[in-house]
Parts: structure tokens; C-alpha cells; sequence
């Protein structure tokens, strides 16, 4: 997997990638990336297939980097 | 976390995935577009992360020199380590929670294997969000997390994983008992 930085995650989202948040909901709720769509990590290996296109470009983020 | 994700999502096969590390705290302080529109009270929240993000020098450097122990200095590679198609063996490991944790090809930590069920796949049995936590972490920190938790996995901020957290013995190890924790800036309910 690549990391990526703001400015490539603009151009990421501009092109149509899919941004996915996998922090637990009220965090979700709280803010999250314009657009994004939210997977908690304990959700990722049941429902990606169903909520994530596999022909399109995904960027995963959390909170930070600690 | 977000490593982690990625890692799951490439297993599955989703051929172009991307990480970003730095994470929300780094877009919101940045002021990108958000939904809904962050509270001055978030950006506030998120400033500590961003600065850390961007200097981690200045934490790890304040535990140097304040004389913390780190959750660096207590890892634990006890756990046994498989890979993702791998199947368990007949006998679980003697060991106690978890039993094993599963890595991808590159070292990253994909979840943890509480329950072992002898012949499953190990990322069929594997639950997929242990709590982790960073080798410069407080051990102090670590201790009150780990009240709260079975057990506690450290990673590095890419989702290496490097080992269980063992809790120093009351005699010895971590000098943090014999401190109050330093308010504020690293919240303890903020963990990975």
C-alpha cells in the first residue's frame, strides 16, 4: 500500500476515489473528509465487498499518524 | 488503524489502495472540506495530533527526557505470528490472548486470534480490530489503557506490528508509577 499526503489525497478525490474513514461512528458523525464513506476496521473484511467499488481507487484514513 | 485497513482491503484484492497517515486530524487542521463543518472545538482537538504528525520528535524527545518509560521498552514477541491463509494448528498455543496475531507479507498487523479454532483459516478465526498503540507511547499511558482492554498490540504508524505489550512488573521496569501523568496534550481515551 502507498501512503499518501494531503495534496495527493485531493487529486486522489477529485479523480473519484473512494475516501473511507474507519474510525468507530461517533467519530463519523463528529466530522469526517467531505464525501467520505465510513467502514469501522472491524467492518472492513465483512462489508467491503458489498459498499466498495473494486474498480475505483480507495484512500483509508483514521485520526493520525500516533 | 488506517494501515491496518489498507492491508485487509489488499488481501481481499482491491488492487489500488491508498494510505493516509496523517489522517483527519491533519485535513481538518488544514481546513479541507469536511461534513459537517468541524467545531472550533475539534480543530482544537485535532491541533495536538497534527503537530505530532508533523514533529513526532517533540513527544518522543519529551519522553526521553523527562525519563518515561516507553511501551518500547516492554515488547513482548511471545504471540505466535501466521499468515492469512494459514490454518491453525490442532493444539492452541499455551500462551494466553491472543494466541497468535496474523501479518500480511510486509509485517503489517492484520488482527489478533483470541478463540482458537483448530483448521480455520487464520483470517476466517482472526478478530480484525485488537487495540494497538506505538512503541512511544508512555508505559504509564499504556497501563491505564491496558485496564480497559485484554490486551494491547504495538505497531508502528505504518501497521508494522512489533510485539504485545508487556506490562513492567510493580517492582520494577517503568518509573512512570511514581509520576502523575502529564495533563493534557496525548489523551489516554485517545488511543489507536
Amino acid at each position: 500500500m502507498k501512503s499518501v499526503d494531503y495534496r495527493e489525497l485531493i487529486a486522489l478525490r477529485r479523480g473519484g476515489a473512494q475516501i473511507v474513514e474507519v474510525l468507530p461512528a461517533f467519530e463519523y458523525r463528529t466530522t469526517h473528509i467531505a464525501g467520505a464513506i465510513h467502514l469501522p476496521l472491524a467492518r472492513v473484511i465483512v462489508d467491503a465487498s458489498n459498499r466498495l467499488a473494486s474498480d475505483r481507487p480507495i484512500v483509508v484514513y483514521c485520526r493520525d499518524a500516533l | 488503524m488506517s494501515a491496518r485497513a489498507a492491508a485487509q482491503l489488499e488481501l481481499m484484492d482491491f488492487r489500488e489502495v491508498y494510505h493516509y497517515p496523517r489522517g483527519k486530524a491533519d485535513w481538518i487542521v488544514r481546513g479541507l472540506p469536511s461534513d459537517p463543518s468541524p467545531s472550533l472545538r475539534e480543530r482544537m482537538r485535532a491541533f495536538p495530533y497534527f503537530v505530532n504528525n508533523l514533529l513526532p520528535v517533540i513527544r518522543s524527545g519529551w519522553i526521553r527526557w523527562s525519563h518515561r518509560s516507553s511501551v518500547g521498552d516492554f515488547i513482548d514477541r511471545t504471540p505466535k505470528t501466521l499468515k492469512p491463509r494459514e490454518r491453525l494448528a490442532r493444539e492452541a498455543p499455551t500462551a494466553g490472548a491472543p494466541f497468535a496475531v496474523v501479518l500480511d507479507d510486509s509485517g503489517v498487523l492484520l488482527g489478533a486470534i483470541d478463540d482458537w479454532r483448530p483448521d480455520v483459516v487464520a483470517i476466517e478465526a482472526m478478530i480484525s480490530a485488537p487495540q494497538t498503540i506505538r512503541p512511544d507511547m508512555t508505559a504509564a499511558l499504556a497501563a491505564r489503557l491496558l485496564a480497559h482492554a485484554p490486551y494491547l498490540l504495538v505497531s508502528t504508524a505504518l501497521g508494522v506490528y512489533l510485539g504485545r505489550y508487556r506490562q513492567p512488573s510493580a517492582k520494577g521496569g517503568s518509573n512512570d508509577g511514581e509520576r502523575p501523568l502529564q495533563p493534557g496534550v496525548f489523551d489516554a481515551s485517545d488511543p489507536e
